[in-house]
């Protein structure tokens, strides 16, 4: 079977007649170009008059790299519904039992979010380049049109909408709410952002050198980016959400009690609760006391772990993710009384992706 | 590739070969088994139904036939061709599936949902098979409506008109009429009967006993593994012995004496004071013999017949069985 065209057509045709009936997508491509051409307009008018030669060209480099923020963001918003989005309004099947390929169906998403992007980026800087050259005094003229800024500003467009693209797909792929894929999507464009950034602050000097740097980094991450996430769309682990997900939650539910108790012996009050509405991580916890596995708690859930006295270690945990691990002293007879929650915030929930002992969140009541 | 043992061109899907052949799969979850050692058989242009209660692993066996999840053990070939990761395009080129939910984009148009699909199929003629799926479905005058403005039966017949654009060979209709009034159920029925007609394989599951036992010319009933499979009034033979229900004007002082040892009776019991169903194995013997001993005894007989079963008894049943075992 052969990569088909026709198919990659369907999908980004579907999408681009679903974003124009789409409120939000149409005030956000509304939005993002107005934002982000004010300020160098501005700039180009007013600010520049000042300059010597060489701080003029730095600064007129500056506002057009100011720019390029709509290719850095728009993508991310569109592509983070790209498989999330078909699987909230229960299309996700319907496109899975037709022969599409997952090149094809990747290429289609990104398509849909590239074109519209490629479209405004390339329009507001047009436009930009147009009123510059129309109104605003010579020599910013020649500084803009001299130089490489031009040619900057059409490559790195669609290199950082790529960036964008993957991230937002990439994430869409993993998540189960649209909510927390928009979020963590545009999270991921940050680093993106921050280069420009420096760029911007002067704090990165922008030569020829770090801008062919920073587009070979570009280019190549857009390519590696493109294979990990088609294997990613794989039927299986989109329809059933399983695949290269270990079984993890395999101990028994049942408190275990195979620890000496020593006296009276002493109990562990476990009890799960947040006080935000939503978790974001749901599943059951599993409660570690001494390293052994001895039960779980659901949302809301207590459990109570009947111990001996003395030093012990308690840790919530799901999967790979947990609390930190914490010490407990206990006396003869003593009833220690804990509680847990998951992690509400998103940040910390980013966070978590990398030290995984942010995830849950266990305290002494 | 090694295309050549397994590629597309080498099944043809000849007439005479099975639509599905399915042997002893299964579909394990990570922490649940959808459905165990299932076997059966269907034949070309046959309306095979798949009944069974909520969880019983109706939905997973057709996403499994229909190559969305691969099966844990088994084997199986579905159109003809094998069930193998490989043949994924192929099959999915020769069937078609109506979901549980209909799935549609809400914030495109009738026509607009369909020919993205037929894009996906990479069909000739868009506009023209379009329109036929519509017409086959009774919504062609709608084809330019939101589908957000659609009810959910009509949402549900451009689900079906979608199933129908690739012509498929095997059509997979899950719970097809699930939320739909009497009328657009009737409308279903009446489709699912002029696919039969065309030679279109059907696998049809259902909650709704009285329309497999109407459509179907056979049916499985599965509850994780099969219980039983074969043609409705089959099915009910298998299930249940022929039985009689008898009632007098008076509850019977001395039932077991008037009931125990006459022709071909091999049990009773008392339903309600004065009603009593007795087990047959015969009904032709057994009927005579026991007006003649309710009478020889002075009983008032008001009435003497045959017990029915509907499909349905056979289910509940068989249902039943099932969560006793689990109880004992
Ligand atoms: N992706 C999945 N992961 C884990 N378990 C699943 C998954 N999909 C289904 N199951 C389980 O497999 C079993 C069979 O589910 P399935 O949806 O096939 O039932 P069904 O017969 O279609 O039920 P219904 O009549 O309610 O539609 C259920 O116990 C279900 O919880
Ligand atoms: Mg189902």
């Amino acid at each position: 079977m052969t990569f088909s065209w026709r198919r990659v057509r369907a999908i980004a045709v579907k999408e681009l007649r679903d974003y124009r009936r789409n409120h939000f997508i149409v005030a956000t491509m509304t939005a993002l170009p107005l934002i982000f051409i004010t300020l160098p307009l501005v700039q180009v008018f007013n600010a520049f008059g000042h300059l010597n030669r060489t701080n003029l060209n730095l600064h007129v480099g500056l506002s057009m790299l100011y720019m390029l923020l709509i290719p850095a963001f728009m993508p991310s918003t569109l592509s983070a519904y790209a498989i999330v989005g078909e699987r909230e309004q229960g299309t996700l099947e319907a496109i899975l039992i037709t022969p599409i390929r997952r090149e094809e169906l990747l290429i289609g998403k990104a398509l849909a979010a590239l074109i519209p992007t490629l479209a405004i980026a390339y329009a507001v800087f047009g436009i930009f380049l147009a009123a510059a050259a129309l109104f605003a005094q010579g020599d910013v003229v020649s500084a803009i049109f001299s130089g490489t800024h031009v040619l900057v500003q059409l490559l790195f467009t669609p290199l950082l909408a790529g960036w964008g693209i993957w991230v937002g797909i990439a994430v869409s792929t993993r998540s189960r709410d649209v909510r927390v894929a928009q979020q963590l999507s545009t999270l991921g464009t940050l680093p993106i952002v921050a280069v420009l950034a420096l760029m911007s602050l002067n704090i990165l000097a922008v030569s020829a050198a770090v801008a062919v740097a920073f587009a070979a980094a570009l280019l190549v991450i857009d390519l590696l980016a493109w294979r990990v996430v088609a294997s990613w769309l794989d039927r299986e682990r989109l329809v059933s959400g399983e695949r290269g997900r270990r079984s993890r939650l395999e101990a028994p539910t049942a408190a275990v009690t195979n620890f000496e108790v020593v006296g009276a012996g002493a109990r562990i009050s476990l009890v799960r609760k947040s006080n935000v509405v939503a978790e974001l991580r749901r599943q059951p916890f599993r409660v570690v006391l001494d390293g052994v596995d001895v039960g779980s708690i659901a949302t809301k859930g207590t459990l109570e772990v009947p111990t001996g006295p003395g030093p012990h270690t308690l840790q919530v945990r799901i999967g790979r993710y947990s609390s930190r691990t914490v010490r407990i002293e206990l006396a003869d007879g003593e009833v220690a009384h804990y509680r847990c929650s998951g992690g509400v915030i998103w940040p910390l929930y980013v966070a978590s992706l990398l030290k995984t002992d942010l995830a849950l969140v266990l305290t002494r009541a | 590739m090694t295309g050549v043992k397994r590629g597309a061109r080498s099944f043809a899907g000849s007439a005479d070969q099975p639509a599905i052949v399915v042997e002893g799969l299964s579909k394990r979850f990570e922490r649940r088994t959808a459905f165990e050692d299932v076997s059966f058989e269907v034949g070309r242009g046959e309306v095979f139904g798949f009944l069974g209660p909520n969880g019983a692993g109706k939905t997973t066996i057709v996403r499994t036939l229909g190559t969305l999840l691969a099966p844990s053990t088994g084997w199986a070939t579905v159109a003809g061709v094998p069930l193998l990761p490989e043949n994924g395009v192929v099959i999915r080129e020769r069937i078609s599936i109506m979901p549980e939910s209909p799935g549609l984009y809400l914030r495109l148009t009738v026509s607009e949902n369909l020919e993205c699909f037929a894009g996906l199929y990479q069909l000739d003629d868009v506009t023209q098979r379009v329109a036929r799926a519509l017409r086959a479905v009774n919504l062609l005058d709608r084809a330019g409506d939101l589908c957000s403005a659609l009810s959910k039966g009509l949402r549900q017949r451009v689900a079906l008109a979608r199933a129908l654009l690739n012509e498929p060979e095997v059509l997979f209709l899950d719970e097809p009429t699930s939320g739909l009034d009497p009328v657009a159920s009737r409308e279903v029925h009446g489709l699912i009967t002029s696919l039969r007609e065309r030679g279109v394989t059907i696998f049809l599951t259902t909650h709704r006993l009285d329309e497999a036992e109407r459509l179907c010319d056979r049916v499985a009933i599965l509850n994780t593994t099969l219980r039983l499979i074969g043609r409705p009034d089959e099915l009910r033979e298998k299930l249940f012995r022929q039985s009689l229900e008898v009632r007098t004007r008076e509850p019977l002082a001395d039932a077991a004496r008037l009931f125990e040892g006459r022709a071909a009776v091999e049990g009773w019991r008392e339903l309600s004071p004065g009603v009593y169903a007795l087990a047959v194995s015969n009904h032709d013997l057994a009927a005579p013999d026991v007006v003649r001993a309710l009478v020889a005894a002075g009983v008032d007989v008001l009435s003497i017949a045959e017990s029915r079963h509907s499909l349905e008894d056979v289910y509940l049943e068989l249902i039943d069985e099932d969560v006793e075992a689990r109880r004992r």
